[in-house]
């Protein structure tokens, strides 16, 4: 049988590491859902009309893909400091629903639409949705110590 | 002809030498728990005897090497794997040392394959800091090896800085790799070295997360904590070498600007 305990856990017996740990998280949260609005602000044809919506995702990709990489791990070792408060807080619920949706969403629809030149119209709807996605992640995150 | 020897050979050393590090790692398994846990010691017959004569193989293969290849990749890791022999008393340094030479051999490797023997590529480089980038990047491998290694020999007590370090770590490695990836995707030496490095310290990160979980959920030692030990020790290597030959390729093909 797995065992656990809390006190045991690294994270929770070092005053600098969970804050250092939630310091690498959200900025990695910055740098990939920056990226990912770069290209959203471009669907909706808010900003950077100079570069094709294309253009924005190819240059973009691998910067979403690093943070978000680094987001899952700061994450998961976060999420090991107390398993159990975050499995059943709600705010910790929204923002992994939040969260999966959102990735599974960015790797289909919203890449599809933005590499493939679809109408303006579509093309702010799936940046609206987008936004209002990944919104919701970082929303869930802050009321995760409030509920 | 005499590259391709030279490039064969250090595949063979590395892969002696990384037969060591892994017998090593298996023999220093009384792989560290968290405090107040107690692990029983993984002990074998003979491991220590089966580490020592794998290790004099390797010393033996990277000598021929280090002859074969007269460069300067050559002579550090027979250097390295002298003093690795002779420091084998203190764990700490002799920890440090293995993924060192291991690197030394790698690139020697790398230095001889026919798409470096074709020569540089010089390209422009488009970001100033990049160089600097790619030379801090062993050196902070290095020392969360170091970080790695006092955890595991009882040296610190809480691996949070090694776990913290490695976030740090990875971030430094994405920025010059993934700006290398995106600025010169047809580079035959830049993309390669930066994919490498990039994959291999993924692959690195998720493995220590696992020994990470693993530490936290076990009352002593088991066989999941040896098997992922053992492979993040392994890759620790290889980050290190992955991540030397990048800084070496960087070096060899961009022209700095002169503002």
């Amino acid at each position: 049988m797995l065992i656990y305990d809390l006190n045991a856990n690294p994270l929770n017996s070092n005053e600098w590491a969970f804050p250092l740990t939630e310091c690498f998280h959200i900025t990695s949260f910055a740098l990939s859902i920056g990226t990912i609005m770069l290209v959203d602000l471009r669907l909706l044809g808010w900003a950077l009309k100079k570069s094709t919506p294309a253009q924005l995702a190819r240059d973009t990709g691998l910067w979403t893909l690093a943070g978000l990489f680094i987001v899952i791990i700061s994450g998961l070792l976060i999420f090991s400091s107390d398993p159990l408060r975050y499995t059943y807080n709600a705010g910790f619920q929204w923002k992994m629903t939040a969260l999966v949706v959102a990735i599974v969403y960015n790797y289909t629809v919203h890449r599809k639409v933005a590499l493939s030149g679809a109408s303006p119209g579509i093309q702010k709807l799936v940046g609206a949705l987008s936004v209002f996605l990944w919104v919701c992640v970082p929303f869930g995150g802050i009321w995760i110590s409030f509920v | 002809m005499k590259n391709r020897q030279v490039m064969l050979t250090s595949i063979v050393a590395a892969l002696a030498t990384a037969i060591v590090i892994g017998l090593g790692a298996l023999l220093t398994g009384t792989i560290r728990t968290l405090p107040g846990v107690t692990a029983a010691p993984v002990t074998a017959p003979d491991l220590a005897r089966a580490h020592q004569l794998a290790g004099s193989a390797a010393a033996i293969i990277t000598l021929g090497l280090a002859v074969m290849a007269r460069s300067l990749t050559g002579w550090l890791a027979l250097i390295a794997m002298a003093l690795e022999i002779a420091l084998a008393p203190f764990p700490i340094t002799h920890a440090i040392l293995a993924p060192v030479c291991f690197s030394l051999i790698y690139a020697t490797g790398v230095m001889n394959s026919p798409s470096w023997v074709a020569g540089p590529q010089p390209t422009p480089s488009q970001w100033g800091p990049l160089r600097v980038f790619a030379d801090i990047v062993p050196i902070l491998v290095l020392f969360q090896i170091a970080l790695g290694a006092a955890f595991r020999h009882s040296h610190i007590d809480n691996p949070i800085w090694h776990v913290l370090n490695a976030l740090i770590v990875i971030t430094i490695i994405l920025i010059p790799g993934v700006f290398v990836l995106r600025q010169y995707p047809e580079h035959p030496a830049l993309k390669p070295a930066a994919l490498a490095m990039v994959v291999i310290a993924g692959i690195q990160v998720l493995l220590g997360f696992g020994v990470y979980m693993v530490l936290l959920m076990s009352e002593g030692n088991n066989m999941g904590l040896i098997v992922t030990g053992i492979l993040h020790v392994l890759t620790g290597s290889l980050t290190l070498a992955a991540s030397l030959v990048f800084a070496i390729a960087v070096n060899r093909n961009l022209i700095q600007s002169k503002a």
